[in-house]
């Protein structure tokens, strides 16, 4: 009756007018970057970190959390209709989304994409509510030496699924870990190579680098290839997918949720992964996998319910270790701290209204995005036409006024082109992205677990591997940084992945 | 490719010895009280292991096909003249103000980097100046530096 009573909480939150609107707003947003492919939910997400200073923290979050899920909902628009993800958890929806389009049956497959989505992103909901609140309990169990094994896990599995190369992506993480040392040290005092530079006292801020990475870097790469889109011609009939389709998505739709939900759950994990995992899997079980990749339905359902699911799983981390999942739960985890909220154990109890309402939010942001996409899909067709040179100028500008009026310092706006250059570049030497920000993020709690650790050992590295929780997330990290010796799969699942974000 | 790991792998050796090099300039501590310099030293040195692997392994590889560093020749231009551009509007936005120079800015980006033709290229810049002028300014209180004009 528990999960009952805090529904209900957070009903009444939801319900309130402006509530509503910031949820809208947020999946409203959240679609369009979906669709449109070269920007991503981090990218807008930090766009529009500046903006909810202005909001409480409640809204902020709900309007966050649907710019994230709804990006899952626009990106499948664009894989099915022109064979480009519109963000990078709906690659494999292009494999078979498009061919379907290109039979005439687009209808069927947005209609479907659409269904799955809701269905996966209503259930993981439900899932949150059930696995957080016993989650956080156990999280209060947690002390330093448990937070620095589970974030050395969470590096780890981020590291596993670089698509690239290990070494790379460790080099990465490392890369993350300096940048997130530069400042003043929060035990000391002592300046950490800060060169002098007063901006730089603060530490190098999440907003400026995840723009720079992600933003920036995107336009420039794109500015390069001098971008022309193939533009659309299929018309769209029929949206309600046929019996048929139904009996065939249904089954792929239930495991794309179960294992979307939690892989969403492990720490860099997320939605991209959780949509090649599905994938593979229902091509595996189907009696006929020689149809996958030539317009299987089934190929559309389980990817697009497994990247709606993971959405729900990835807050389950923040929510309850205070620990991001990925990049875009890193910056949901910077609005809350904006706000002066620790996301963490005592969350829960806390601060009531504000959990309760971010998760009953996305129930309703799940049928506002149902509503969205189906009828609307002429509407996106449209903005999908949008030439690049119109676009591109818009971005910029987002992003530079955006980091600009995070503290009114032009200094971030240098900071933020240097990672935009430096992210352009690391496109074309392979290097990744994402574990240099997870590991940027995660730096200051994960010196702290470490220093603090030391302290109640006297200087014992052991306390990592005496205590139980500790010891069994050291052991999956260091299995996960052993295992890429013996297997060549992980990289043919990832071959196919654009440079954009986790 | 190998080339590319060749020269990010002696990028990312210098970075992790100038990182354990300065690093040993700060308090480092023990093991039973970290000071502020431990972590870096040892994110360095790390690091340094890690590139030099990178570096032997780039050249233990033989040369796998040549990629070209830029995409298309023609463009490469304009990924520099943005740079710039962004540069420049981040050192002009103070003492110019936010109108002006988002104003130049959004004509240069249309016109020399989007090759626009001269009608779109002076009223996008305008309407998108006023609708971000009244977004964030207006209807967000975003405090952007006024310039001499006073906008």
């Amino acid at each position: 009756m528990d999960i009952l009573q805090n529904f209900f909480i957070g009903l009444a939150v939801v319900f309130e007018p402006a509530k509503l609107m910031f949820c809208f707003l947020g999946v409203l947003i959240g679609t369009l970057v979906g669709i449109l492919p070269g920007l991503g939910p981090s990218a807008a997400i930090s766009l529009l970190l500046p903006s909810t200073y202005h909001l409480d923290p409640t809204s902020a979050i709900i309007m966050l959390g649907g710019i994230y899920y709804g990006a899952m909902y626009g990106g499948s628009t664009t894989s099915i209709l022109v064979n480009i993800p519109g963000e990078s958890a709906s690659v494999v929806t292009c494999l078979d989304g498009y061919q379907m389009a290109k039979q005439g049956r687009a209808g069927a497959a947005l209609g479907i994409s659409a269904f799955g989505s809701f269905f996966a992103g209503t259930l993981s909901v439900v899932g949150l509510m059930v696995v957080a609140p016993p989650l956080a309990r156990f999280a209060l169990k947690f002390g330093p030496p448990e937070y620095f094994a589970l974030i050395f896990c969470g590096l780890s599995i981020l590291i596993y699924l670089a698509s690239a190369s290990v070494l790379k992506a460790v080099i990465m993480a490392l890369a993350g870990l300096f940048l997130g040392l530069i400042g003043t040290d929060i035990v000391t005092g002592y300046l950490r190579f800060t060169f002098g530079s007063v901006t730089l006292m603060d530490g190098v801020g999440m907003v400026p680098v995840v723009m720079g990475l992600f933003g920036i870097a995107e336009v420039l790469e794109n500015l390069e290839k001098g971008l022309r889109r193939d533009i659309f011609k299929t018309s769209i009939s029929q949206l309600f997918p046929n019996r048929e389709d139904w009996k065939l998505s249904a089954g792929p739709m239930a495991r794309g949720t179960v294992l979307g939900f939690f892989l969403g759950i492990l720490p860099g994990g997320g939605a991209l992964i959780s949509s090649f995992t599905s994938y593979a899997l229902e091509k595996r079980i189907s009696r006929h996998p020689e149809r996958f990749g030539k317009g299987a339905i089934e190929g559309v359902a389980g990817p697009e319910a497994a990247n709606n699911s993971a959405t729900g799983g990835a807050f389950i981390p923040l929510l309850t270790f205070g620990i991001p999942a990925n990049v875009v739960m890193a910056l949901v985890l910077g609005a809350l701290l904006i706000h002066g909220i620790q996301p963490g154990p005592l969350l829960m109890r806390q601060h009531p209204h504000l959990f309760w309402g971010v998760v009953v939010s996305m129930y309703i942001g799940n049928i506002m995005l149902l509503v969205l996409n189906l009828p609307l899909i002429p509407l996106w067709v449209r903005i999908l036409k949008i030439p690049y040179s119109l676009l591109f100028p818009l971005i910029l500008l987002f992003c530079l006024i955006g980091v600009y009026s995070l503290n009114n310092n032009f200094a971030e706006i240098i900071v933020m082109v240097f990672f935009g250059v430096l992210g352009y570049l690391m496109k074309k030497f392979e290097y990744e992205a994402a574990p240099l920000v997870f590991a940027l993020v995660l730096c200051p709690i994960l010196e702290n677990a470490f220093r603090q650790s030391l302290m109640m050992s006297y200087g014992d590295l052991t306390i990592f591997f005496t205590r139980p929780i500790s010891l069994a997330f050291m052991l999956a990290g260091i299995v996960l940084f052993i295992l890429p010796v013996f297997t060549s799969v992980r990289k043919k699942l990832l071959d196919r992945i654009p440079a954009e974000e986790q | 490719m190998r080339r590319y790991d060749l020269i990010s792998s002696l990028f990312f050796l210098l970075c992790g010895l100038l990182i354990a090099a300065s690093s040993l300039q700060m308090p480092i501590g023990r093991l039973g009280e970290p000071g502020p310099g431990f972590l870096p030293l040892f994110i360095g040195i790390l690091m340094g292991i890690l590139s030099a692997a990178l570096l032997i392994r780039s050249l233990s590889v033989g040369t796998s096909g040549k990629k070209a560093f830029w995409l298309d020749r023609k463009q490469w231009p304009k990924v520099l003249a943005t740079i710039l551009a962004l540069i420049v509007y981040g050192f002009a936005l103070r003492p110019l103000g936010f109108s002006l120079v988002t104003l130049f800015l959004l004509v240069f980006l249309f016109k020399v980097i989007g090759e626009m033709n001269w009608s779109v290229s002076i009223a996008g810049p305008l309407l998108t100046t006023s609708f971000f002028y009244l977004l964030f300014k207006v209807w967000l209180e975003v405090q952007l530096p006024v310039g001499p004009l006073g906008i």
